[in-house]
């Protein structure tokens, strides 16, 4: 038994559809994150006179 | 509900918490059979629409009303469906969202101890040299205290193995719990999930470079292996039984209808995200289960044992698959079989432990929230419960009592909890206040048409689900017709050890009811109300 066209169709689509939507989710947690805590650090700087 | 809750320490620690909670078992030993057993790639089609109309929907429900409670100070769903509902019932319908989950924890510790003590034999080579499968049968059989002695034991004298281990996982698991969300759950998951993940990558780069094991059986290799789980039979998707079992495997594999989510949820601050962080545990289960779990047990399996005993093995069920085929495999894997051995039921036993305790964390947060218990009378309280079913499982195995919590607690209750929380959520909170929980905070833009779907689309789904499973299954199973995992009707013997699982579940919805009732009443009091 080999893995035929339509079998190698559907793991590489799945694969690739969750491979995908897993990076994308975790890049964006990455960068939200850090953007969050850039404000924060922003925020935090006193301006004195 | 004057205390402070606790919180999650980062934001990428609730990840992985929420993934652990997810990742289990049925990610490695269930999935591939399932995907194999009903069409292969074609599997993929129904399992997609199932994860896009009930599974992302329903988690994010779930992630909703738990943070929603959380706001209000309530960590389960007594508390949330009290909130969202204002009806004498909801609070009690809120009862099944602890009784399930500690049902289903009760037996599934005991499912997480084998785990560990197969690392362990691995390890030790203890089953080495039993390697065919009547006698890797015979094995488990003994271990989990199955077999008939009566012509003697060959590998355990009784249950006393398997109960050590049961009751060292059970510590584990209270040890986790006692020391509180941020330090006990997620201290695990941050350790847990990485390793997990990393075990199994070695598993699959062992699996895919080991071509064809046995030169002169071309036919057994990893590619027919993988052309067994992915070549699409699509005469199969005709098959309504095909859609079922689509849908009831992204319910498990999600964790979804359990109440693990709403209280794992309730510990997010009222205005962060859920829409991506909800997401993103989503998506690293499916990672789990389709990239990883579909690439070991079903490939390696095909490839030492060939095409037709996989197909045998497949049917027989998820656990011969992992207990039984898998034991033999490493045995033929060379002076590193221990190694990947240890690292195959190592990696189960994370997967098994980040579930377990988010299992039992409802009954926590349900003793600390609402009656203001400490953690350590909580945690005591909560372990004397999973022992009480944790011990009859490892007892009364043989007659069925594992298999009966199972069914219900594990399966049949997971969809009716789903469909009365989403009625709640969509109908009787109402789908804008609803939509309005979801998205607010949200990191990413959630498309509207999910505010369609969860209104009507997600309700009925479960409830085709819940029709067709009552008429298939748990009609036949409640009137003892047949048992949950064969078409056989019980063995006359095992009825009264049936019913005592059946009492306990009860017992333990009827708890908590009871004990809801007392609080609200209470608490009525107190505000004067009564």
């Amino acid at each position: 038994m080999r893995l035929t066209w339509a079998g190698w169709l559907f793991l590489i689509l799945a694969w690739g559809a969750i491979g995908g939507l897993t990076g994308f989710c975790l890049w964006r947690v990455v960068l939200r994150t850090e953007k969050k805590q850039r404000r924060r650090d922003e925020e935090a700087v006193i301006i004195t006179p | 509900m004057g205390h402070s809750r606790e919180s999650w320490g980062s934001r990428i620690g609730l990840i992985l918490a929420m993934a652990g909670n997810a990742v289990g078992l049925g990610n490695f030993l269930r999935f591939p059979r399932q995907a194999a057993l009903n069409g292969g790639g074609a599997f993929m089609i129904p399992y997609f629409v199932a994860l896009l109309l009930l599974g992302i929907p329903l988690m994010w429900v779930e992630w909703a009303i738990g943070r929603f409670g959380g706001a209000h100070g309530h960590g389960t769903t007594p508390g949330m469906f009290a909130r969202m509902w204002r009806h004498p019932w909801a609070k009690y319908l809120g009862a099944l969202g602890i009784a399930m989950p500690l049902s289903f924890v009760m037996y599934y510790t005991y499912v997480e101890a084998w785990t560990l003590a197969y690392a362990v034999f691995s390890a030790i080579k203890h089953y080495w040299g039993v390697d065919t499968f009547a006698e890797m049968s015979r094995f488990l059989a003994e271990f989990q205290g199955k077999a008939d002695l009566s012509q003697g034991a060959q590998y355990f004298s009784g249950v006393g193995v398997a109960l050590l281990f049961y009751c060292i996982t059970l510590g584990i698991n209270l040890f986790v719990l006692s020391h509180g969300v941020a330090k006990g759950i997620e201290r695990l998951a941050k350790i847990a999930l990485p390793a997990l993940f990393l075990f199994a990558v070695v598993l699959v780069i062992r699996v895919i470079t080991l071509g064809t094991p046995d030169p002169n059986q071309p036919e057994n290799s990893v590619a027919a292996g993988f052309a067994y789980i992915w070549n699409p039979d699509f005469s199969m998707l005709k098959n309504p039984a095909v859609w079922l079992a689509a849908a009831g495997q992204i319910f498990f594999t999600l964790s979804i209808g359990t109440g693990a989510i709403h209280t794992y949820a309730s510990y997010v601050k009222k205005n962060d995200d859920i829409a991506l962080t909800g997401l993103s545990t989503s998506a690293t289960n499916e990672f789990a289960e389709v990239i990883l779990g579909g690439s070991i047990a079903i490939p390696v399996a095909v490839a030492f044992f060939g095409l037709a005993e996989t197909q045998h093995i497949a049917r027989e069920g998820s656990f011969d698959l992992g207990f039984q085929a898998m034991p033999i495999i490493f045995q033929k894997m060379g002076t590193l079989g221990p190694l990947y051995g240890t690292l195959w039921f190592a990696l189960l036993f994370f997967a098994g432990i980040t579930s377990s305790v988010a299992l039992a964390q409802p009954v926590m947060a349900f003793m600390q929230d609402e009656f203001g218990w400490n953690r350590r009378k909580a945690t005591f309280f909560t372990g004397s419960l999973m022992a009480v079913g944790g011990l009859g499982c490892v007892f009364f195995l043989k007659h069925g009592f594992l298999d009966e919590m199972d069914f219900w607690a594990g399966t049949f209750g997971l969809v009716v909890f789903a469909l009365v929380e989403v009625l709640i959520f969509a109908w009787a909170f109402g789908i804008d206040r609803g939509w309005q929980e979801i998205t607010r905070g949200a990191d990413i833009r959630v498309p509207k048409v999910f505010k369609f779907i969860i209104k009507y689309v997600t309700p009925a789904y479960l409830l085709v689900m819940l029709v067709a499973w009552t008429a298939q299954d748990a009609l036949p199973v409640l009137l003892f017709a047949k048992q949950p995992t064969t078409d056989a009707p019980y063995p006359e013997g095992d009825v009264p050890y049936v019913l005592a699982a059946r009492l306990l579940m009860l017992g333990m919805l009827v708890l908590f009811a009871v004990m809801v009732g007392v609080i609200w009443r209470k608490r009525h009091r107190k505000e004067g109300l009564v």
